[in-house]
Order: C-alpha cells, then structure tokens, then sequence
C-alpha cells in the first residue's frame, strides 16, 4: 500500500546540492512494492541542442529515484554509492514535471540492484534505468 | 581552440551549466577531449559528485564526438547509455574524452571516459544514439513546453 508522506526517513538527512538542483520531491512511499515515487522539475538549463532535455541529466534524475528508493527500504541505515547505470532512452523530454519511480529489486549488504522509470506527467515513459550499486553505512556519511 | 563545427551550433543549455570546452580535436582517432566544471550544485549526499551528473557530462562527452567526426552534419539522439563509475568526483574540473567508435547513417557507437585533472579515471560510458541530421536542429533554444 501506498502511504501518505509525513515524517520520512528523508528528514533526517540535509537535502544535498544535487536533489536542490534537480527539484526532487518525495511523493509517496510503498514498503510493499519497494518503491518510491519522486517528482522532478526538467529546468530550461537542463536542454540539449534540439531543445529537449539532455539525456544524461534524466540519467541523473534516475540515479536520484534508484538511490533513495535503497536508502528508504533500508530503514535509512544504508545509502547507495552507484557502481554502473544503464540507461534507455525512450522519448523525448520537455520542461517541467517528471515523475520518477524507483524500485529495490534486491538489497543484500553490500550490493543493492535497484530499478527505475521516469514519466511525464501524461504518464508517457521517458526513459528507464537499471543500477548495481555499492550500499554503504548511513553513519558514514559527511556530516552537514 | 580554434574553429570548429562547434561555432556552427549555438551552445545548449545544458553545455552552459556543465560548463563545456572544447579541448582537442583528434579527427584521425575519432576522438575529441573537452572539459566541464562539477559545480557544488551537483554534489550528492555523499560529498561527491552525484553519479548522474557524471553522466550528463558523458553524455555530452559522447555527443560532441558524434557532431564532430560526422563533420557537424549529424547530432546523436541517445538511445542507450551504460555508466561505470569508478572513483569519487570532487568538485572543479573534470576532462572528457569522447570517441565515435562507429558511426552509421542511422546508428552511431560511442565511449566516453572522464578524468579528474591528475588523470584519475572517474567514470566510463558507451552509448548508441540514434544520428539525426543537423538541418532538423532548432536555430535558436525554442523551449519545448508547450
């Protein structure tokens, strides 16, 4: 089921530069699934020469799904240090809101497999993502 | 740098905030070298430079070998795109070396390979694209949000 988001793991942990940058939002939570939803805000500085948004920054809006998705089912211990990505790209993408949804597929503790989608807000599919990822102490990280 | 195809293409916003350069061309080795500046706004919670930030910078590391050893006729729309990363990114200047492995009338086969200034490997890609000719290109940044 999905939960409606109040107080998450996300309130212990300062918002970094990169979710600021891409307009990350937590939208909901479901422990069942193993997923989470996150909305995003495709910038006019995030366009390519043919006026769409370039591929490599939905990348990083997927890497910024796949890796919050590790670090909420594991209760916030753990968070993700990305070994590989692939990505394909599916359609076009154009200014404003992207919904992402990232998917644990498998969370052992070293490694996490982790999967996620991106959509337009007609629900169309932009571009999907698989990740291998190195899970790393949540005590470790800087502090600040 | 002296001219190149690139003068042809207005400069992208997205080149704007990695805050491309052209570095060298290497049109025999079908390779091109630029820069970008990983800004603190692309910074993760781990301190780093967020993963998909180095991509981005593939991306555009890949995409300028295409335009460039196609002599600025055809632009790579990404397909596909496989990330390793290797090392942690710090903040300031990072080197791409993007090299058009293959380039069809309809595919285009490319790596891409980021160092940081001591000549760190940080990251490494391949891609497929699709090649669009660059007549289609919008002559100026028409925002697609309509």
């Amino acid at each position: 089921m999905e939960s409606a988001v109040t107080e998450t793991i996300f309130d212990a942990f300062p918002k970094p530069p990169c979710a600021e940058l891409l307009g990350w939002r937590l939208i909901a939570i479901d422990r069942e699934k193993q997923q989470i939803r996150i909305g995003f805000t495709a910038r006019p500085e995030f366009l390519n020469p043919a006026g769409y948004v370039q591929g490599g920054l939905l990348a990083a809006m997927l890497d910024d799904v796949m890796g919050p998705a590790a670090l909420v089912m594991s209760e916030g211990r753990l968070f993700t240090s990305t070994l590989d990505m692939t990505v394909s790209f599916l359609a076009p993408a154009r200014l404003g809101l992207l919904i992402g949804e990232g998917t644990v597929i498998q969370l052992g503790k070293t490694i996490a497999y982790l999967q996620g989608e991106l959509r337009d807000e007609s629900g169309t599919l932009i571009a999907r993502a698989t990740s291998t990822a190195r899970m790393v102490a949540t005590d470790r990280l800087a502090a600040g | 740098m002296p001219g190149s195809e690139f003068d042809k293409l207005p400069r992208p916003p997205c080149a704007e905030m990695l805050d491309w350069k052209l570095v060298e061309i290497d049109k025999p080795g079908k390779r091109v070298v630029v820069s970008f500046t990983a800004r603190q706004e692309f910074v993760s919670s781990s301190g780093f430079i967020q993963g998909g930030m180095l991509a981005a910078m593939l991306d555009d590391t890949m995409g300028s070998a295409a335009f460039v050893i196609s002599d600025g006729r055809q632009f790579p729309s990404s397909i596909d795109m496989n990330v390793s990363f290797l090392a942690p990114a710090k903040v300031g200047k990072i080197f791409g070396e993007g090299t058009a492995v293959q380039l069809g009338k309809t595919i285009g086969y490319l790596q891409g390979e980021l160092r940081d200034e001591a000549g760190t490997l940080l990251a490494r890609a391949t891609s497929s694209a699709r090649m669009v000719t660059t007549e289609v290109l919008p002559t100026s940044h028409k925002l697609h949000s309509d």
